[in-house]
């Protein structure tokens, strides 16, 4: 059967890169406009659908007017829309209520947009359809865009075919108004399904693939961690999916994109902030934290994990972090990565770590 | 036609003289082959690697061996491989239950990082190495590391030198001195006898003695067994031709890079390529050029592609100019 391929586009996401305003969150569309900025999104949408190989074999459904239908309609390809405009200018609201008529219609949803654009698709359809996004954003740090729009095509490819291999990955919320005064704050804000091109299958002997999922993979890692734990002392887990699993293996309840304290296998807080994790350093000396590289390229502190301030790791001792990834995600960065604002902070983190990747399987990466 | 360009390989068969003696040993198949045609084997083995026969241990191919080894010393404790590594290494140690610990190497120089290495290893029971390295091409150990390791672990260094014919250098000799080393060749790859899987190992009689078991399970055929003493008996055929992919791989290296392609440096009869296009295997797939897509360990835009015949590679170069003005 052919595959259904959802396509919204936003068209205004990109805008602020071009007049240096890092982005049209919020009230920064308008200004955007007044200082000349030009549309881009559409190029890189028509960019991804003339790169795409087999718009025959699939069937897409569009967003309506310069949401999708405008571009699809240029690029001659057939389609059906989806839903119909509520006014003459779009907005995230657009892209949320389109997302999720789309989530029961299509197989897999592709978005044209930026950091912005995933978290409204996130709202959206959560884990319900893979989504890839065709990154033309001002800023994209989330891990659920393809390279570029040629990039989102062969992915895109693979899917229809049959030859992609699906993951969680990180989107990420990143603070706008700190980027524009030169700071990069961000926080995991959920995950979305991502299709990536599998590993070639090679003749011969060298075929190169995991059989194991994603999430046996998280339930052998978080094994070998709770089979480790040391009675009275706090464990600080940090966000993400595979600190959930550890989580779920000791069957207590985890905030998924938050910091919960464990203590003596029971959640002692929930969804800390950096001063509830001050406050409860306070009154305990045994302190680990367990986090997760967040953002797919490798950072453990300064982009996501943000509670763990340079205040807090000020008082963590570096063999107290136990830094956990699944094979696939580390072997995707090529280091970890801290960028705290601290430079004492960093230097103390920086040098090798261990990171525990499967039961008892540990691979020593360098910290930069 | 298609090229494949993705086993490391030699593209060149091996003289009428190795031809001829395997087909020697065909004519006595329907027998095991017997002790003395395996202490030949041994001795000529022997003579080509500078040590004594009792260091020598000789097998069907590396790969099974390392497998072996890997399986047994994780017996005694934990396993210490480098990531990148031979993929076979890393998939046996991985299916382990034992302690396994990876050491990365540095990027983007893809040095080993002694240091670290040195803590894991420890109180590792097994420790080992490709050098030459699988998939990056490069030698990681000199003689001054290998010692370092070997001394402050308290179980065994394992070597995997399968190419150290085009590296020119090896640590083999080294077993005489270190009861803890082990050193495993090949004749697979610069000898171009892969079909044939003969692969051997040098190492002290502590040991080999923990291997007299598998001996017999693990001898070569009787066919590969000819083939190899005759192959040994002509080391300049296998110098030339480990010369000529020498200047092959430079020649390939030097024009990829003129692309634009970030080419890493290989003492191997391969190069690690990053290109500027994702999914780089398949679009070469797609032209019919296979070469080792190496992206569970690195980003899609990597490539590693054997050195072949002077038209292998220029068919691979152009095919990769191809995929590069790809928009
Ligand atoms: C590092 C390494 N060791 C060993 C082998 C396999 O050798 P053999 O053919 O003797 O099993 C290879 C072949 O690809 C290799 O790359």
């Amino acid at each position: 059967m052919a595959k259904r391929i959802g396509l919204i586009v936003n068209p205004i996401a990109g805008m602020g890169g071009s007049v240096g305003l890092k982005g049209t969150d919020g009230k920064m569309y308008p200004k955007a406009v007044e200082l000349g900025a030009e549309p881009v999104t559409a190029a890189r949408a028509k960019a991804f659908l003339s790169h795409l190989k087999l718009k025959d074999k699939s069937a897409f459904s569009v967003a309506p007017g310069g949401m999708g239908e405008d571009i699809a309609r240029d690029a001659g390809i057939k389609f059906t829309v989806v839903s119909s405009l509520s006014g003459r200018k779009t907005s995230a609201d657009d892209t949320r209520r389109i997302g999720r008529e789309m989530s029961n219609k299509v197989d897999l949803l592709v978005f044209v947009g930026g950091d912005g654009t995933a978290r409204d698709v996130y709202d959206a359809v959560g884990l319900k359809i893979p989504v890839i996004g065709v990154p033309s954003g001002v800023k994209m740090f989330g891990a659920v865009f393809a390279v570029n729009a040629i990039a989102a095509a062969e992915i895109v490819d693979a899917f229809i075919e049959g030859n992609a291999a699906i993951s969680e990955k990180e989107v990420m919320d990143i603070n706008e108004e700190a980027y524009r005064e030169g700071r990069l704050e961000s926080k995991l804000y959920g995950y979305l399904m991502v299709p990536e091109v599998a590993g070639l299958v090679q003749s011969g002997k060298e075929a190169t693939t995991y059989s194991e999922s994603s999430h046996e993979n998280q339930e052998a890692i978080a094994r070998y961690i709770i089979e480790g734990m040391l009675a009275d002392t706090l464990y600080l887990l940090g966000a993400g999916s595979t600190t959930t699993a550890i989580a779920e293996g000791l069957k207590v309840r985890k905030t998924l994109l938050g910091v919960d304290a464990i203590h003596n296998n029971r959640v002692v807080a929930e969804n800390l902030n950096e001063k509830g994790i001050l406050e409860l350093l306070k009154h305990h000396n045994k302190v680990k934290i367990i986090i997760s590289p967040i953002g797919g390229n490798g950072f453990i502190f300064g982009r996501g994990n943000q509670e763990f301030s340079p205040a807090v790791l000020k008082l963590i001792e570096k063999d107290d972090i136990i830094v956990v990834a699944t094979r696939d995600k580390i072997n995707r960065a090529a280091s970890l990565r801290v960028d705290t604002n601290d430079a004492r902070i960093d230097k103390k983190l920086k040098g090798f770590m261990r990171v525990v990747t499967h039961y008892n399987e540990e691979v020593v990466v360098e910290v930069v | 036609m298609v090229t494949e360009l993705n086993r490391n390989e030699l593209s060149y068969p091996p003289p009428s003289g190795v031809i001829g003696a395997a087909r020697k040993g065909l004519q006595g198949v329907n027998r095991y082959a017997t002790a003395r045609e395996i202490a030949e084997l041994k001795s000529a083995l022997s003579g080509y690697c500078g040590i004594a026969e009792e260091f020598i241990f000789v097998t069907s191919g590396v790969e099974i061996l390392l497998g072996q080894l890997i399986q047994l010393f994780a017996r005694k404790g934990g396993i210490v491989i480098i990531d990148p590594t031979f993929f076979i290494i890393a998939r046996v140690a991985e299916s382990l239950k034992t302690g396994l610990r990876k050491v990365r190497l540095m990027r983007p120089s893809l040095d080993l990082p002694m240091e670290p290495l040195i803590a894991e290893a420890r109180d590792a029971a097994l420790v080992v190495i490709d050098s030459p390295n699988n998939p990056t091409g490069r030698l990681l150990l000199d003689r001054e590391s290998t010692r370092k390791i070997c001394e402050s672990t308290k179980g065994i260094l394992l070597v995997d030198e399968s190419y150290c014919e085009f590296a020119g250098f090896s640590v083999i000799d080294m077993v005489k001195n270190y009861s803890n080393l082990i050193v495993t060749r090949t004749m697979s790859k610069a000898f171009g006898l892969a079909g044939l899987k003969v692969g051997y190992m040098a190492a002290a009689e502590d040991v080999l003695r923990d291997l007299s078991s598998l001996e017999v399970a693990l001898r070569p055929t009787t066919p590969s067994a000819y083939a190899t003493v005759a192959a040994l008996k002509d080391i300049e055929y296998m110098k030339n031709n480990a010369a000529l992919v020498g200047k092959e791989r430079e020649r390939v290296s030097r024009a990829a890079s003129a692309m634009g392609v970030e080419v890493y440096p290989s003492s191997t009869n391969f190069l690690l390529m990053r290109t500027s296009q994702t999914n780089a295997a398949r679009k070469l797939k797609d032209l019919e050029v296979i070469v080792f897509d190496p992206s569970n360990q690195f980003s899609s835009q990597f490539i590693r592609v054997s050195i072949g015949t002077p038209d292998e590679n220029n068919i691979f170069l152009s095919a990769l100019e191809k995929v590069l003005a790809m928009e």
